[in-house]
């Protein structure tokens, strides 16, 4: 082999892997995918207030169905939002309930809303937290994941 | 020659283990934000004071702001500092003055001794109010922020209150996307770090807040700084206050688009740390106050980083006199010690710091950037350098300090 062709390799494989670890660096650079300022909360930094404004906003559409739930000791299922799965508790049945919001060890994915005081069944996961007018109480140990700000009262 | 290196390497070790240290109680230690459900409150007497010299570009943008905040109008005024300006600073403000009748009240400052310390010095004389938030004139304050700057000074032992810095102009170029990685290392990891720790969280001279009493106890603005903000930190611990960081009080702020821009910019921070460290290094590890032992070792540590830029340098050239010496030093602690103070130049104390904040903030794309941060640092470490060594002529000399206002890249509205 000409050695001057064996040393052109070496430089440009020592190059090529100097340039490995820039080329996610200079791709970012130059495509800029994450170029934007850092998205802070500049108005509503801490302000509880704003937050519950959102979430009486969020479910405002269902309060006048919730009553009249309510006064018909009745269920009601639909969806809020365009892609809210909701259950609305005008009275609690705990047979049936459990096949609602489902069983132990399963993720309930609806928002929950109770007119009545609440016993849910337990080793549930709420994806949203049930919301009730009156007390709530747990068969045991329940866990709850916010999926989105809105869950947040 | 091998002890001389064998004493920056440790140094460099201390502080390797530092960053680590900082970064991992980031990522999994207890997060302490004392003050942020503070929402409810009788909200006391403020004024904000934006200083502003040669503004005209960025003025209106902050005064604009600050008049839309979420804070008891009778209780807050704002105070544009303009110090000395030649352009049209003083118009603009003076037309937010009449269209805002009572709620700003400017101080125009026409002569007097360069600098924002002196400015900010002058224009205590005419606050009476107990808290005292600063801002520079290009950064723009979200509504919320006030009452969450103001919130920690219900706080009696609370002196100085220090907000996190987010660069707004972060697209522009090169520079800006590595100073808004560096940014994040700085604020989101080390500040919040130090605050978690109980340690000595650095008061930033802008987005922050000092008790007008704790200002005047220790003597008010020091107009001999370079760096009246670090200046203040040490006297504020010094004399027994507390400054705390805030890292959810966010405040966007222009960064330098040019790298001769940046060069001047932390060259003047150099040289004010440096002035800082030489004036309280001592006392603040050694004399009689009210600091903990570890606000002590903090203090000092955070006051060096800017001598290790050159102390590093030195290392690399005694480490290649050695070399050819033909002392052989990778033997035993010494090559234990190198691999590690490798690590915190190269492999990457401070570059593992950035990567956490990145995360934290789940900027996940631009942390990519992360390998062409090593051409920041070696900008940065040859411009520290510099400055020490013209810090260092200008002693001997006896020439005055120079003050260098950093440069405004954002187009007049």
């Amino acid at each position: 082999v000409n050695p001057s062709v064996a040393i052109l390799c070496l430089v440009l494989a020592t190059a090529g892997l100097l340039a490995l670890p820039l080329m996610p660096a200079i791709g970012e650079l130059r495509k800029k995918h994450d170029a934007q300022p850092l998205s802070v909360i500049q108005q509503y930094a801490g302000e509880i207030r704003h937050f519950a404004s959102g979430f009486r906003n969020y479910i405002e559409p269902l309060q006048q169905r919730l009553q009249e739930c309510v006064a018909l000791r009745m269920t009601a299922a639909g969806v809020l939002h365009q892609d809210d799965e909701y259950l609305l508790l005008g009275e609690v049945d705990q047979t049936s309930l459990s096949r609602m919001v489902g069983r132990e060890g399963t993720t309930c994915p609806m928002l929950v809303a109770a007119g009545v005081d609440l016993v849910l069944p337990g080793g549930l996961t709420f994806r949203r937290r049930p919301v009730r007018r009156g007390r709530t109480e747990y068969l045991s140990r329940h866990s709850r994941r916010q999926t989105d700000p809105s869950a947040t009262s | 020659m091998i002890y001389l290196l064998f004493g920056i390497v440790i140094l460099i070790c201390i502080y390797t283990v530092r960053h680590y240290f900082f970064t991992l109680n980031r990522l999994f230690g207890f997060q302490r934000h004392p003050y942020i459900d503070i929402d409810t409150a009788d909200w006391p007497q403020v004024t904000v004071l934006v200083a502003a010299h040669n503004e005209e570009k960025v003025i209106s943008h902050i005064l604009t702001a600050l008049m839309k905040v979420n804070y008891p109008q009778e209780k807050f005024v704002v105070m544009p500092v303009n110090d000395r300006s030649t352009d049209r600073t003083r118009e603009i403000i003076d037309s937010f003055v009449q269209a805002h009748p009572g709620r700003i009240r400017p101080f125009h400052r026409i002569g007097g001794k360069g600098g924002k310390a002196a400015a900010l010095k002058d224009a205590m004389e005419r606050i009476e109010t107990e808290v005292i938030l600063i801002f520079d004139a290009d950064y723009i304050p979200g509504s919320a922020l006030i009452k969450q700057l103001v919130a920690p000074f219900f706080d009696p032992e609370v002196g100085g209150v220090m907000g996190r810095v987010v660069p707004l102009n972060v697209g522009t170029n090169l520079l800006t996307r590595l100073l808004d990685l560096e940014r994040a290392g700085g604020y989101q990891v080390d500040q919040q770090a130090r605050m978690n720790l109980r340690l000595v969280p650095q008061h930033g001279g802008t987005v922050a807040g000092v008790r007008l009493s704790a200002l005047q106890e220790i003597g008010g603005w020091n107009d001999n700084s370079l760096t009246e903000d670090t200046d203040l930190t040490y006297r504020l611990l010094l004399a027994g206050w507390k400054t705390v960081y805030q890292n959810r009080s966010e405040c966007y702020e222009e960064v330098p688009e040019t790298w001769a821009v940046r060069i001047r910019q932390i060259m003047r921070w150099a040289k004010g740390h440096n002035q800082v460290l030489a004036t309280y290094g001592l006392r603040l590890l050694f004399g009689k106050h009210l600091a903990t032992f570890r606000e002590r070792v903090d203090g000092l540590l955070l006051l060096g980083v800017y001598v290790m830029a050159p102390v590093t340098i030195i290392g690399w050239l005694l480490a290649l006199a050695v070399f050819y010496q033909g002392v052989n030093p990778l033997h035993g602690i010494i090559a234990l010690l190198s691999i590690t103070a490798y690590a915190a130049v190269g492999n990457f104390a401070a570059f593992f710091e950035i990567a956490a904040a990145a995360r934290l903030d789940s900027s996940r794309e631009r942390v990519r950037l992360l390998p062409l941060l090593m051409l920041g640092f070696l900008v940065s470490i040859v411009a520290v350098s510099r400055a020490v060594i013209s810090q260092l002529m200008d002693f001997l000399t006896g020439a005055q300090l120079h003050w260098d206002k950093t440069e405004r890249f954002r187009a007049p509205s």
